[in-house]
């Protein structure tokens, strides 16, 4: 610390070891024999080996520093509030105000002496016709492209409201290198609210994207070798829905019979009703699987087919396939309300919703790029839907979690498992939220949600951060299945 | 206040990391990933609380300052890591460890200071800005620390 003027040699390191030792040197004097042992690992490794108590608490120094504390400083710095030290003190708020005041009496003036003077010309004061104001029907948004909203001739009544307004996007990564704002405090970590954007909740869908960017070459090896690694990854899922399904069933029947109050047999009945759903949500997902599997195995096949037949066929895919997606939503009009950490969020009606989804499947090819987790919801034309998109680009396997639900009460109760232990959120709407959360307490909030008895499938990979110095963002996008 | 360029950020996070990490960590009981939180905490106050960054000297006060009082508020059980030293000579490794142990008996102010001078090497002028002290009521307590520190060694040497 500081600059010396001093400079020492060996020989002086030696003189003056005794000094040093006992604490004894002046402030110059020992930052000049400090700045010796800094290039000086002989010095360094003679000094220190005498056996001083001072000496070892120096030693005790020398430990691993996580490699990336810089990083972690640097998010954090991106995305905490605002320090009290930064806020205006109360005589700067008074000036503002006063200063702020001025400023709009400035700008009123002009203007006041013009309409004086402008009356006075006129020689009469007229009342201003009352503005004419447009009705724009909803159906004459939703045909307009983004951003522009055309009125259309109806009977003048009142000014429309877009209820229909997306929340402001945010940022779900660290910026490029180049300035970091200190001042930068997007919202402060808020509260999760369950505020609906108007009627796009009546229709929810949720969909997975497999994304490969670029030109891939895949050959038959590789094409069987995922799917097999697909069809182990279902049976395992399967077998552990049908093991859920029967330790519940085994539940429920160990329960009856047990209670004789009628006030207790109500209650018995209510949580009989809610077991029975989850075993029926397990078990049409543990169809789904069976059918995919089987879909699987079929394709397996005819890869083998081609594969012995010599064809030479490659499976290509050219172009980027997240540009090819978005550019399709862009040309339907469909607007994004949110987008960021594999997630996207986007409400429509139902007829752009098809053919949303149509374009969606003529870019994601084979049965393991897309995935409909909302299959029997129907969208239906005229009906706002929102769509949930996750994308899986592979490089990173972003974390995405589905967590089935059987009502809003327990929709809350994860929410507020999750907002305590979040860094940040990004988003939230009615079913879906991405927030941040550091590495470290990952594992902490699965545990809790897994606590509360709520089935929590997760997508995407994370690593345990049990037993880790190292501490990461991670950005989790949730999806209430409904 | 001005943006800081995540350059400055980056190089003094670089110069300070290991000196303001080795001091929250004893000053907390070893507990690693306590400490790495600690660290982060006061590097992100110390940074914020700064209107610039060109005086190396006055933003390492800031910073370990702030080190130290977030982790005067820690309350973990002390942790036994000694990953750190496990290439070392067992003998070595033996009487760091003894050293460690002295120093986690220690109070925590006593600790404050002994960190600040024989491991950090902070001049007893910033030693006082840190702990709110006259510089020469903190060379009085660094000596007394050590004094402390001795006694504590001769304890658990003779504990074995």
């Amino acid at each position: 610390m500081g600059s010396s003027t001093l400079s020492y040699s060996c020989a002086d390191i030696n003189k003056l070891l005794k000094r040093f030792q006992d604490d004894l040197l002046l402030d110059e004097e020992s930052q000049a024999f400090l700045k010796h042992l800094a290039v000086c690992s002989k010095c360094k490794t003679f000094v220190r080996a005498i056996g001083s108590v001072s000496n070892q608490i120096w030693e005790l120094g020398e430990i691993k520093v996580p490699e990336d504390l810089a990083a972690t400083v640097i998010f954090k710095l991106q995305h905490s509030p605002r320090p009290s030290a930064l806020k205006a003190s109360p005589s700067d708020v008074t000036l503002r105000k006063i200063l702020a005041g001025v400023a709009v009496i400035i700008l009123i003036l002009p203007v006041l002496f013009f309409s004086i003077g402008h009356m006075l010309k006129r020689g009469e004061v007229r009342e201003a016709p009352a503005a004419p104001v447009m009705t724009v029907s909803r159906t004459a948004i939703e045909d307009q492209t983004p951003g522009e909203v055309k009125a259309v001739e109806s009977d003048p009544v009142f000014a429309a409201v877009d209820d229909e307004a997306p929340p402001a996007e945010e940022p779900d990564e660290v910026p490029e290198e180049g300035v970091v704002d200190v001042n930068f405090s997007p919202a402060e970590p808020e509260p999760f609210e369950e505020s609906l954007p108007g009627d796009v909740a009546s229709k929810s869908l949720h969909w997975h994207v497999q994304l490969l960017d670029g030109a891939v070459d895949r050959s038959w090896e590789e094409i069987m070798a995922r799917i097999d690694r697909e069809i182990a990854q279902k049976s395992s899922r399967i077998e552990q829905l049908q093991s859920d399904i029967s330790r519940l069933q085994k539940e429920g029947q160990a329960e009856l019979g047990r209670y004789y109050s009628s006030d207790v047999e109500k209650k018995e009945s209510q949580v009989r009703q809610q077991r029975d759903q989850v075993i029926n949500l397990k078990s049409s997902e543990a169809e789904k699987l069976t059918a995919d599997i089987r879909h699987l195995r079929e394709e397996r096949s005819r890869s083998e087919t081609a594969q012995r037949q010599g064809t030479s066929e490659k499976q290509r895919l050219d172009g980027s396939q997240r540009t090819q997606m978005l550019n399709a939503l862009n040309t339907l009009g469909i607007r994004r309300d949110w987008e960021g950490a594999g997630f996207i969020v986007f409400g429509t009606d139902g007829i752009k919703t098809q053919q949303a989804l149509e374009q969606v499947l003529q870019i994601y090819k084979g049965p393991d790029s897309f995935r409909d987790f909302t299959e029997d919801v129907h969208a239906l034309p005229g009906e706002p839907c929102r769509v949930s998109l996750f994308i899986n680009d592979g490089e990173e396997a972003r974390l995405h979690w589905h967590i089935d639900l059987m009502g809003s009460v327990e929709q809350s109760a994860v929410i507020e498992a999750i907002a305590p232990l979040a860094a940040a959120v990004n988003y939230q709407s009615g079913d879906s939220a991405v927030f941040t959360i550091m590495e470290s307490k990952l594992e902490e909030l699965r545990g809790k949600v897994r606590a509360m008895r709520v089935p929590l499938y997760e997508y995407g990979s994370r690593r345990s951060s049990s037993g880790i110095l190292v501490s990461r963002p991670v950005s989790v996008s949730v999806y209430f299945m409904k | 206040m001005t943006a800081h360029s995540e350059t400055s950020i980056k190089y003094l996070i670089t110069l300070y990391q290991q000196g303001i990490f080795a001091l929250v960590m004893y000053l907390i009981g070893g507990e690693k990933n306590t400490a790495y939180n600690v660290t982060v905490a006061a590097f992100v106050k110390a940074f914020q609380s700064s209107p610039s960054l060109d005086n190396e000297d006055a933003f390492l006060i800031k910073l370990a300052a702030a080190a130290v009082e977030m982790s005067r508020d820690v309350k973990v059980p002390p942790a036994d890591d000694n990953a750190d030293f496990i290439n070392l000579p067992p003998e070595k490794r033996r009487s760091l460890n003894i050293a460690k142990t002295a120093l986690g008996a220690l109070p925590f102010e006593a600790r404050v200071y002994l960190l600040l001078r024989d491991q950090m090497h902070l001049p007893y002028a910033a030693i006082a800005s840190i702990t709110g002290k006259p510089d020469k009521a903190s060379r009085i307590q660094t000596t007394e620390a050590r004094g402390q520190l001795r006694e504590k060694l001769e304890e658990v040497l003779r504990r074995g």
